[in-house]
């Protein structure tokens, strides 16, 4: 029996009748490959919901309540005109953005690189961008598509003030993946870490963060302030030429 | 409307909860949910009259958070603007954990697919609606609201898996 992905995609969400239902199980039982797209389906199924889920015990902002419980009903002019920031144009602005995070999650699996660059210096205890890493971590945004061979991820800004990259970079021995964040005129390398080939057996359904090795992505957790940069503010942070910020300077005035 | 539905607002409060998580599904920055979630909010308590008798309130106020969505992409796509990055893109204490960085993959890679598709996967997976009910919030048969789904759990499972299975190495490749 041939199933489409409707029929699938309707088995695992209980939208099949009793008939139905029992044909999709059996074909699903009966073919492997039906098997393990059913089971990645699932997964992500699964995988969506938790990391929605864990929203809902977030507090409900006050300026919720307020708009439900306040008195006076405002038109939505005024609800617009209130509203100080930019609200969902921001939306429009983080497609680009969406690479952030995919920039990150698809490398590994884009990078064809080799060479030999010496982009990275390493000078008495430190380590620092050099040649072409740092001309992609001062130049380069996560969202645009380049032919160097370095691939920018997640920009944030640190609890340090400090702006921090990550980047997947060709080394001899395979793609890298680190953390450089910005000193006064260079990139400090934090971290730097191999892009493992540990890959779950085929099929295996992975965290798609974990495509970070570990010491990258501890790294980000612990010095990350808030949220990654959408493109608008990584491209605002480049104008900027990734200077540090002082206290509460990194937002523009409310006005 | 009556001011004094005060039901009609304490089930509202009651919600709260869920409109933010659908609004989080459909854009990801967390302030453009809140500010989402408001507008609808605005909305509905100035359309009670409107709502449907016998239609369950969360439903009506999903389209409604929908409507709100479509008309703000609508109206930011024709204004084509520049905006700055605001204060509450930082939310300054809080330490991301692998769910947070799982969440802003899903929401990036969510933002990639196609409005319609986003909203019934929104709808679907992350609010748990029936067939029947998501296609009624998004106002189109059953059979547009299947078709999309599958199609946006498709393109989503392409962009979150990509990442995660890099090519094998070449000594196993066929």
């Amino acid at each position: 029996m041939n199933i489409s992905d409707e029929q699938l995609a309707a088995y695992l969400d209980g939208e099949l009748s009793a008939d139905d239902n029992a044909a999709v199980a059996a074909a699903v039982a009966a073919d492997p490959t039906l098997a393990r797209r059913a089971a990645a389906q699932q997964a992500l199924r699964e995988r969506v919901r938790r990391a929605f889920d864990r929203t809902l015990d977030e507090p409900v902002p006050e300026k919720l309540l307020d708009a439900v419980r306040g008195s006076t009903i405002i038109g939505l002019d005024a609800a617009k005109r209130r509203r100080r920031r930019p609200g969902l144009a921001t939306t429009v602005w983080i497609a680009a953005a969406a690479s952030i995070a995919l920039a990150v999650l698809v490398v590994p699996r884009l990078l064809r690189l080799s060479g030999d660059e010496p982009n990275i210096v390493t000078i008495g205890p430190n380590r620092t961008a050099g040649g072409e890493l740092a001309k992609a971590l001062s130049l380069q945004l996560a969202s645009e598509q380049s032919s160097s061979r370095v691939q920018l991820g997640v920009s944030f800004l640190a609890k340090s003030g400090e702006y921090c990259r990550t980047f997947i970079t060709a080394r001899n021995e395979g793609p890298v993946a680190g953390l450089a964040c910005r000193e006064q005129d260079s990139w400090r390398i934090d971290v730097i870490e191999p892009v493992g080939n540990s890959v779950g057996e085929r099929g295996a359904y992975r965290q798609a963060a974990s495509a970070l090795p570990p010491l990258v992505l501890q790294a980000v957790q612990a010095r990350i302030a808030g949220e990654p940069l959408d493109a608008t503010g990584e491209g605002r942070a480049r104008e900027n030429g990734w200077k540090r910020m002082v206290d509460g300077a990194q937002n523009p005035p409310a006005d | 409307m009556d001011p004094t539905d005060a039901n009609f607002r304490d089930e509202l409060v009651s919600l709260l909860p869920r409109l933010r998580r659908f609004a989080r599904a459909l854009t990801r920055h967390s302030a453009d949910a809140d500010d989402l979630v408001q507008l609808a909010v605005e909305r509905a308590l100035t359309r009670i009259e409107q709502r449907r008798p016998g239609s369950g309130l969360l439903n009506w106020i999903l389209g409604i958070v929908r409507n709100a969505w479509i008309d703000e992409l609508r109206f930011r796509k024709r204004r084509d603007q520049v905006f700055l990055p605001d204060d509450a893109a930082l939310e300054v204490g809080e330490s991301p954990t692998e769910r947070h960085i799982d969440l802003w993959s899903i929401q990036a890679a969510l933002e990639r697919l196609p409005d319609e598709q986003r909203l019934a996967v929104a709808l679907v997976l992350v609010e748990g609606l029936s067939y029947r009910e998501a296609a009624e919030v998004m106002e189109v048969p059953i059979g547009t609201l299947t078709s999309r789904l599958a199609r946006g759990r498709i393109a989503l499972e392409s962009l979150l898996v990509q990442g995660d299975a890099p090519r094998k190495a070449p000594q196993e490749s066929r």
